[in-house]
């Protein structure tokens, strides 16, 4: 019979093979902020996911030491802490680009080819489901319903929402953040000379 | 107490308020299935199976586990819709466990198993494949096997909510969630397996224990674990005796409530050691030859009768791994067969605290708390060592009342587990809890403006008092290794207590005088007014599983049976040092050593080399071949405590029955049966059966009435370590605790004694880096051990296993009760 969690296995797999010892060293900053956090927010382990969503939202993932350093702090194991990670799909231990994708695949957008707007993607900047760029500019994810099926296909970019996509329109919005970003660091240089 | 009606299956029955439905069905004698309810825990509600119907109005089942039981509610636990839920939970749960019960190691012992065949849902198995994940073999003495496990989060959640540890964890979600490690590494754990116990099927099994034989031919005996003096109840499943295959607790088990440590569950191949002894050996022609264990006992009787009738001393040093019948009947046999005082239990830790300590400053060698007392107590004092390394029970038992809100004050040289849970955490100097508790008395005093009435009722409290002032915090708080402020805190939350236990730890190696500290631990209850309160005492935690027993034997030279004063006009005899002083000036014609090994595993500073060359006659009885049988006359060899019926008495006071749950080698006797041999030749006969029952019961007994409080003026304050060296705190390190340890493949596995931790500062201070072979070296003697660096440890002390056959740091040793400093380097 064939399995209803291919996914599920391949996943389970590389999960459980995939994971390097990772360099157990945190920046300063990081710390700086972990501990910035708990002092404004006196209390025990309770704190814990709104904590990982501060440092999230800084680092843009949770990388194994900084779990650790959470967890040490907050007076439980560094496994607790990551089960709490883990169970959450929110949260992510690898590293997610600065513009994170989310193209929804709920029925509404599904039924309007929100398979373009995938598509339209990989051919801009060759990014796949669940891949990276390079330049960790760009993530991509697909979701289940953002919950804007008047706009059909949506997908996200960050925390904005972009709709009634065409293949076009996905060019153009990728291409657009990619330039800005170029401008972004090349004004960067600038400063710094 | 207040209680609730409810009804349960159409009969009215009334339940104590604040139960679950779980719990209060349970209460009526009506079980519920379930694979994730452990009384122990909280509630989790994870397997479902334990759903019963609602038949009050609210339609749809209830997990019975998590849901309180109320006035007024109807269930019914055995309605169509209930089993019929179960069976289909049980087909969820099946949908991802690799089913193999034809082969599987607990099949006839698996409650998934017992389930499937009581509800059935394997007949129609849901569509989908088994999630692969490989066996976990990464790990010591711990097999995972992930494709078993169902979920339960038993093990997860023993391991965080009673040991403390949190070494796994349930990570992932849906058909990805499983349990394991961080970052998937080998367990780092302290190994006391209480997840393998809880494990509902095979995800967790315990290799050296795997057998073919089925479960239902399986014996198990259940007995008191004889490695530590917890006196933990524990089951050995075993194939007729032969060799364990299986040591578990339930969960009911007093006082351990289902918890065992690493020694108590893997520690037991010690008994198969090639050390083991079969056969009696005696020296002929100066080489030591096996004899029959007639030949044998006549030497042994001829060569006590000469000493005798030549009226050379004779002297016997037991020790406190003996059974309490077995040490009676040993100091019976000194006192009257060969008519000698000098009968004592060693140097074994744990005598001096009950015998000089308790003894000395309230009238009985008694503990006056017992480890139930910690389940209740307001503040919880930890002296001399973490409890952790020596007592592990007792160790649980504070992680537990630190959670429920028991304020946990460490006063020990390294912070381990329970230091994150403790209200306040010293870290002394090795040696110096007493120099604490002095100091902590001086405070307390003098805010007080006093001692309070019932050391004032005391003899020389006046003088007792101006001992005390050397020991202001101001002063003495360098020579403690602390600050004042921090001896001030301690007062503070002691002054706070409505109840207060004091732990004593006691094991070999720990530095300091453990009979000082137990006299001040007594004094601070009495300076605290606390002092015979019910739910307030000094526990002593002896190093062997029969410290308090063989003291309440009479096995000590200044003690009677029952721990009574000796008859009037009766001299005490040598303790164990004396003995060996006594020997080494050949003044010994006979010595009788049991369960010891002086030249093996005692301070080298007792001089327990000459005191065997020059005892005339030397007889050693002991299970195993020790480097003291290896230069006796004679050697005897017996059965370990879990090859033996008969009873110890734990640190708790508490007398509790061993029974033979292995078999020994060779049909060995027990320690008793040979002393009632050798008296028998000597023509003295010794109690036996209901008549030396009676007697044990008698010295057992609790003391009626306590007598008053007896004073000891402090000593002068010693002083402070000098510079440069690193002070040593020796002695037990969790999986290992003497010689027994020492000799178990299964725990030389997960530590290695010949190791010293070190401070990171003084690691670098002295260019040592992790795994180096270091030089430690003290009072003429050298030792040379694998560095460790351990952020734990504090700057200027460094910690290393006693090692009970004489290896490791131990050899440094002169004088236990002195802190030792040593000077470390790398090896040149």
């Amino acid at each position: 019979m064939s399995t209803g969690n291919e996914l599920a296995r391949d996943a389970a797999t590389v999960e459980t093979h995939a994971v390097d010892q990772p360099d157990d060293s945190v920046s300063p900053a990081t710390l700086a902020l972990i501990d910035a956090y708990l002092g404004d927010h006196p209390g025990g382990a309770e704190r814990l996911i709104p904590v990982l969503h501060r440092v999230q939202e800084e680092l843009g993932y949770l990388p194994h030491p900084v779990i650790k350093a959470i967890a040490e702090r907050l007076g439980i194991s560094p496994i607790q802490a990551y089960g709490v990670v883990s169970f959450y799909h929110f949260f992510t231990t690898v590293p997610r680009g600065r513009y994170q994708l989310k193209v929804c695949m709920g029925t509404a957008c599904f039924v309007r080819n929100a398979n373009s707007v995938l598509e339209s993607i990989r051919d801009t900047i060759g990014l796949e489901v669940g891949g990276v760029t390079k330049d960790r500019l760009f993530s991509l994810e697909q979701v289940r319903c953002l919950g804007a099926c008047g706009l059909a296909p949506a997908m996200m970019v960050n925390s904005e929402v972009h709709g009634h996509l065409t293949r076009t329109a996905v060019r153009k919005l990728l291409q657009g953040l990619r330039a800005k970003a170029r401008q972004k660091r090349a004004a960067g240089e600038a400063d710094g000379e | 107490m207040d209680t609730v009606l409810i009804t349960v299956n159409g009969q009215p029955v009334e339940v104590p308020a604040g139960l679950t439905l779980l719990e209060a069905l349970r209460r009526q004698g009506v079980e519920l299935p379930t694979l994730c309810h452990d009384a122990r825990l909280t509630p989790y509600g994870g397997c479902r199976l334990c759903v019963v119907a609602r038949r009050d109005g609210r339609p749809g089942l209830v997990p019975a586990c998590s849901t309180p039981a109320l006035a007024g509610m109807k269930i019914d636990t055995e309605a169509p819709e209930v089993h019929e839920a179960r069976r289909r939970q049980l087909q969820l749960i099946l949908l991802n466990h690799r089913m193999e019960c034809p082969v599987c190691e607990r099949t006839g012992d698996c409650r998934l198993q017992d389930l499937v065949f009581e509800y059935g849902g394997d007949e129609d198995r849901l569509p989908f494949d088994l999630v692969r994940r490989p066996r976990d073999e990464s790990s010591p003495l711990i097999v995972r096997d992930p494709e078993k496990c169902i979920l339960c989060a038993k093990c997860v959640r023993l391991c965080d909510e009673a040991q403390g540890v949190a070494a796994i964890g349930v990570v992932g979600r849906g058909l990805e969630a499983r349990v394991t490690t961080w970052l998937d590494g080998p367990l780092e754990c302290e190994f006391c397996g209480q997840c393998v116990d809880a494990c509902p099927v095979a995800a967790l099994t315990i290799p050296s224990f795997a057998s073919a034989l089925p479960a239902w031919q399986r014996t198990a005996v259940t007995t008191t674990c004889s490695f530590c003096s917890c006196g933990c109840e524990l089951t050995v499943t075993s194939d007729g005796g032969e060799r364990p295959l299986g040591v578990g607790a339930t969960p009911d088990s007093v006082p351990n409530h289902g918890k065992l440590c690493a020694k108590g569950r893997f520690g037991w191949d010690a008994l198969r050691h090639p050390d083991r002894l079969t056969r009696p050996l005696v020296r002929r022609g100066g080489r030591l030859v096996e004899a029959s264990w007639d030949e044998a006992l006549a030497v042994v009787a001829a060569g006590f009768a000469a000493a005798r009738d030549r009226g050379e001393a004779i002297a016997a040093v037991g020790s406190t791994r003996l059974t309490t019948e077995d040490a009676y009947l040993l100091q019976r046999f000194v006192r009257e067969a060969l008519a000698s005082p000098h009968v004592s239990a060693g140097v074994d830790p744990g005598v001096e605290a009950l015998v000089a300590g308790m003894g000395e400053v309230l009238g009985a060698p008694r503990s006056t708390a017992t480890i139930a007392d910690l389940a209740a107590a307001g503040t919880i004092l930890v002296l001399r060592g973490d409890p952790g390394r020596t007592h592990p029970l007792v160790k649980t038992e504070l992680v537990t009342a630190a959670r429920r809100g028991a304020k946990l004050l460490l006063a020990h040289p390294s912070p381990a587990t329970l230091s994150p849970l403790a209200a306040q955490h010293l870290a002394i100097a090795p040696g110096r809890a007493e120099a604490l508790l002095l100091s902590a008395l001086e405070e307390i005093v003098r805010r007080r403006g006093g001692p309070g009435a019932t050391i004032e009722r005391a003899d020389g409290h006046e003088a007792w008092r101006l001992g005390l002032d050397p020991y202001r915090p101001a002063a003495a708080a360098a020579l403690v290794g602390v600050t004042p402020a921090a001896i001030g805190r301690l007062v503070d939350h002691l002054e706070a207590a409505d109840s207060l236990v004091i732990t004593v730890a006691t094991g070999r190696g720990i530095p300091g005088r453990e009979a000082g500290v137990a006299r001040r631990a007594v004094e601070l209850l009495a300076a605290l007014g606390l002092l015979g309160r019910p739910g307030s005492g000094v526990l002593v935690l002896g190093e062997k599983a029969n410290t308090q027993g063989v003291v309440l034997a009479g096995l000590d030279p200044r003690l009677g049976a029952g721990g009574r004063p000796l008859a009037p006009g009766s001299q005490p005899g040598w303790s164990a040092s004396e003995t060996l002083a006594r020997a080494a000036a050949g003044e010994v014609g006979a010595l009788y050593v049991l369960g010891q090994d002086p030249l093996g595993a005692w301070p080298a500073g007792i001089g327990a080399c000459r005191a065997v060359e020059n005892a005339r006659f030397v007889v050693v009885q002991d299970p195993f071949l020790t480097d003291t049988g290896r230069a006796a006359d004679v050697v005897l060899p017996v059965r370990c405590l879990v090859e033996r019926d008969g009873s110890v008495v734990g640190a708790d006071g508490v007398r509790r029955t061993i029974r033979q749950a292995l078999t020994p080698p060779a049909g060995l006797p027990g320690d008793g049966e040979v002393v009632r041999e050798i008296a028998a030749r000597l023509g003295h006969t010794l109690p036996a059966g209901a008549d030396l029952e009676a007697e044990i019961a008698r010295a057992c007994e609790p003391p009626r009435g306590t007598s008053g409080l007896r004073l000891t003026p402090p000593p002068a304050p010693g002083a402070p370590p000098a510079a440069g060296g690193v002070c040593l705190d020796l002695g037990p390190q969790l999986f290992h605790s003497g010689s027994t340890t020492l000799r178990s493949a299964a725990l030389l596995g997960l530590a290695a004694p010949e190791t010293v931790l070190l401070a990171p500062g003084d690691a670098q201070r002295l260019g040592i880096g992790r795994g180096d072979t270091v030089r430690l070296s003290a009072g003429g003697r050298e030792v040379l051990l694998r560095a460790e660096v351990d952020e734990t440890i504090p700057l200027g002390t460094a910690m290393a296993l006693w090692g009970g056959d004489g290896s490791g740091a131990g050899r440094l040793v002169s004088d236990p009760a002195r802190s030792l400093v040593a000077e470390i380097g790398r090896r040149s």
